[in-house]
């Protein structure tokens, strides 16, 4: 096993690995989150503008 | 637009792939072990290529940050905090890959008398603070207090890397490998150029892709404000 031995250069690219896939993962949950608030929003901005032209 | 844009991130998600993984088989299996410090070397590739990436991110940080003082352009100001943020993140991979290299050849994991180490983790807590900053801080301030701890920390770069230049060659304990006439085999080289472009390739659509996300909740914003305003009308 790697980890047994070469343990530093295991931890080494492992530490890499994982920060790297954190920050990736990070970035994605946001773009989702963020997707979704600007769905919402256009959904009831959309609905919004049919409510007031149904009204005039 | 939306298309050649769309073309472009999965062109540069593919090379950026494709060079981390040439530059894995590199390192791992053409490279042979150095005479003295054995496997262990081998974090040398991604440590030198990772700070590398964050001075670079740190060099589009100090350009936008000062675009960003002098013109008040949101487009300046998003892309200071990506490069910011994806510059924080190399930082943090040079600064744990450092002190575990660190631990195998000194047998400690930092050394306080190591000015070079110091003045790297002063950058790294710049950054954090910046990156802690531009999350958390007040959205009314934090753009120009940003820019101007962004305009800091990239005036840092220059002085982690001058920071042991003064020292007498006895008393340097970060390695020099580059400037000493290190890597005599050509197939250093080879892995230390191919490591250098893929974290390149890799900080490069990382910063575009989180100047993307900025673009996108200043949109969110947008779209909140227009929606209280015809609420309130």
């Amino acid at each position: 096993m790697a980890v047994d031995t070469y343990p530093d250069l295991f931890w080494a690219y492992t530490v890499v690995w994982v920060i790297l896939a954190v920050y990736i993962g990070v970035i994605g949950a946001r773009v989702a989150r963020l997707e979704r608030s600007l769905r919402g929003g256009q959904q009831s901005q959309s609905s919004g503008a049919g409510c007031c032209d149904s009204k005039r | 637009m939306s298309h050649c844009r769309t073309v472009y991130s999965y062109f540069t998600t593919a090379v950026a792939f494709l060079l981390v993984l040439i530059a894995n088989y590199y390192v791992f299996m053409v490279v042979p072990n150095e005479q003295v410090m054995g496997a262990v070397q081998r974090v040398f590739y991604f440590h030198v290529a990772s700070a590398l990436a964050c001075y670079a991110a740190f060099a589009v940080v100090f350009v936008a940050s000062i675009t960003y003082l002098a013109t008040r352009s949101d487009r300046a100001d998003t892309l200071s905090v990506a490069a910011g943020e994806v510059g924080f993140v190399l930082c943090t991979i040079v600064l744990a890959t450092g002190m575990i290299w660190g631990h195998s050849a000194w047998n400690t994991w930092f050394r306080w008398e190591e000015p070079r180490l110091v003045t790297f983790l002063v950058l790294w807590l710049i950054f954090l603070s910046f990156t802690v900053l531009r999350n958390f801080g007040d959205p009314t301030k934090t753009a120009v207090h940003g820019s101007i701890l962004g305009i800091l920390g990239a005036i840092s770069v220059p002085i982690v890397y001058v920071s042991i230049k003064f020292l007498p060659q006895s008393a340097r304990l970060h390695p020099e490998v580059i400037e000493r006439g290190g890597l005599k085999d050509p197939s250093y080289w080879q892995a230390f150029g191919l490591s250098v472009a893929a974290l390149m390739t890799l900080c490069a659509l990382l910063v575009w892709v989180r100047y993307r996300v900025g673009v996108l909740e200043q949109r969110v914003i947008l779209l909140g404000d227009s929606e209280g305003e015809s609420y309130g009308s």
